[in-house]
């Protein structure tokens, strides 16, 4: 075997195990996303809401439940109303809490310790 | 270059599905950009009361509130049987892990008290159930028999909280009360809470009454009676009874309303066999004509910025919706549909305009953009007619006409309302017949 081709093999291993690697957080991504849409429940009066931005990043304890308060941001109040605005971040701090516990894969808690979710209204929602 | 795919390709998918790997931080993100569009999970205990009087006035002001947020298909009240805690339990502050089981959203409690002057004395919380915080609060000092009042209140309270908008239950519904055989029908002038509650008559029924309408910034109605064969346009006081005459006018008069800022009505009259759009100023008196054609302009409706109005021509040779500034100039057409539009409203919200429709014997309520698109049908029948707006905006309510038999029996007219996503129809009941509905602003609250 050359040298290049033993550095490639190297390298294709190395990318693999990558793969592998984050192939298990897109899934865990997958099913928190689904997770925390099925608790984010809205009324049918949000009026322009979808032009609201907001981000909560949780910190998380090792059996789902969130480490302390989540840190919601407006990220972007989209022009609407204080009180508009007030009911949507509220909504989303009800999502999260819904939602707890997260069931999350234990031995991957380094990659879910802390969670940043954007909700952002900009797809239609369901019934 | 393979391998190069591949790497790709596992980033391209973690970016489809809106999530990355923060290598600094490991920390997992995540694009949430939908939800569940559902009626929020609501309970709202009784207000806790230390004697029996205060304990039926705390339950009728949590019935009231039960009432007016099942109505709505915002709210999903949590049936009362089903909680946890009285309410003497939630007074301070509730156990919120009696609350989260029921998957209660929010919850609101409260008590009563009579006071030595005889005031009745209430307080309300409205709870954040899974933050386990109290969202908002308030206290009121009033005579008991506002009790449903403060039901109304409490509602708009609940309602602005946790939706960010206004409410509409501190309202009322003025109409025109109907009875007798069509060819001897009565008509009055009648008033009730927006949850039909005290209702009451305006007027004696000896004089016909037409096309009544709430002053947006007062407890005044504007609206129509004939006395002989004389039309007249009235003011009419709702908290003082006081009436006065706006004025006489020749010929055929239709539909008064006011202004947004209160100050003026629009009309629609009749001169010399041509009907147009007129405005009159309530403090001199001097009328001004906006339309000036030789087909039929009526109905006319402001839009809340004062500064455009809708109203109802067959100048294009069958009924349609224009629009145009307040002085008569920029004449627009909205409508383009099969079919006749009547009765144009602008929305409190200033977004659409309600209308109804006439098409093929059928008869619609149906909203439209004031630049003419996005025309949508909320309901259809045998006969629905003359919406009016919620004062946010969010319900319309009409007269709905159920014809009779060949002999003339069984046939109804009564009040109907429907949200603006055309869902949640429903009966407003009323006493006797009832048709033309006009809804008040928000009721003023006294410091």
């Amino acid at each position: 075997m050359s040298r290049l081709t033993a550095f490639l093999a190297v390298s294709l291993v190395a990318v693999l195990t990558s793969v592998a690697a984050l192939a298990e957080p897109a899934d865990l991504a997958r099913s928190l996303k689904s997770h925390v849409t099925d608790n984010w429940v809205v009324p049918d009066v949000f009026g322009d809401a979808e032009l609201i931005q907001v981000t909560a990043v949780l910190q998380m304890n090792p059996d789902g439940t969130l480490n302390g308060t989540p840190e919601v941001t407006v990220t972007d109040d989209g022009g609407q109303s204080d009180a508009t605005v007030q009911a949507y971040v509220d909504s989303v701090r009800a999502a999260i809490d819904r939602s707890q516990p997260f069931s999350l894969p234990a031995d991957q808690f380094d990659v879910w310790r802390t969670i940043e979710i954007s909700f952002n209204l900009k797809e239609e929602s369901g019934k | 270059m393979k391998l190069l795919n591949a790497a790709t390709l596992v980033m391209l998918c973690l970016g489809a599905l809106g999530a990355t790997l923060s290598p600094a931080t490991a920390q997992l993100r995540i694009d949430i950009t939908s939800a569940s569009v559902d009626p929020l999970p609501v309970a709202v205990t009784d207000l806790h009361g230390e004697t029996a009087t205060t304990r039926e006035l705390g339950r009728e002001i949590a019935e009231v509130v039960r009432g007016n947020l099942s109505r709505t298909s915002i709210f999903r009240l949590i049936n009362p049987a089903a909680y946890l805690e009285s309410p003497e339990d939630v007074l301070v502050r509730p156990n919120f892990t009696n609350w989260r089981p029921l998957d209660a959203q929010a919850l609101a409690t409260g008590s009563v008290r009579i006071e030595s002057d005889g005031q009745l004395r209430t307080e309300f919380r409205l709870w954040d159930v899974f933050g386990a915080s109290q969202l908002t609060g308030l206290v009121f000092r009033t005579t008991p028999e506002n009790a449903r009042r403060i039901g109304h209140i409490i509602s708009d309270a609940i309602y602005k909280r946790l939706t960010g908008e206004e409410g509409y239950f501190d309202t009322r519904i003025v109409y025109v009360a109907e009875s007798g055989p069509p060819d001897r029908r009565v008509k009055r002038l009648a008033i009730m809470d927006q949850d039909s509650a005290n209702h009451r008559y305006l007027t004696d029924g000896a004089n016909l009454v037409l096309t009544p309408r709430f002053s947006p910034t007062q407890q005044v109605v504007t609206y129509m009676s004939y006395v002989g064969n004389q039309p007249r346009v009235y003011l009419y006081d709702i908290d003082t009874g006081q009436q006065e005459i706006l004025g006489e006018f020749p010929g055929m008069t239709y539909a008064p309303r006011f202004s947004p800022d209160g100050e003026k009505v629009v009309i629609s009259m009749a001169r010399n066999g041509n009907s147009d759009v007129y405005v009159m100023d309530l403090r001199t008196r001097v009328t001004a004509r906006l339309t000036r054609h030789l087909a039929i302009d009526t109905s006319p409706s402001f839009a809340p910025d004062g500064d455009r109005l809708t109203f109802n021509s067959d100048r294009s040779g069958t009924q349609q919706i224009y629009t145009m500034n307040a002085d008569g100039s920029d004449v627009q057409r909205i409508s383009f549909g099969e079919g006749r539009y009547a009765t144009p409203v602008w929305s409190p919200r200033g977004d659409l305009i309600a209308f109804t429709k006439l098409l093929k014997g059928r008869f619609y309520i149906g909203v439209i953009r004031p630049d003419g698109t996005g025309e949508r049908i909320l309901t259809e029948s045998f006969l629905d007619e003359g919406p009016t707006w919620s004062p946010n905006g969010r319900v319309l309510m009409f007269f709905r006409q159920i014809p009779g038999d060949d002999n003339g029996r069984g046939g109804s007219v009564r009040l109907w309302s429907v949200d603006l996503t055309g869902q949640n129809l429903r009966e407003v009941a009323t006493p006797i017949d009832a048709s033309d509905p006009a809804w008040s602003p928000l009721t003023p609250l006294e410091e």
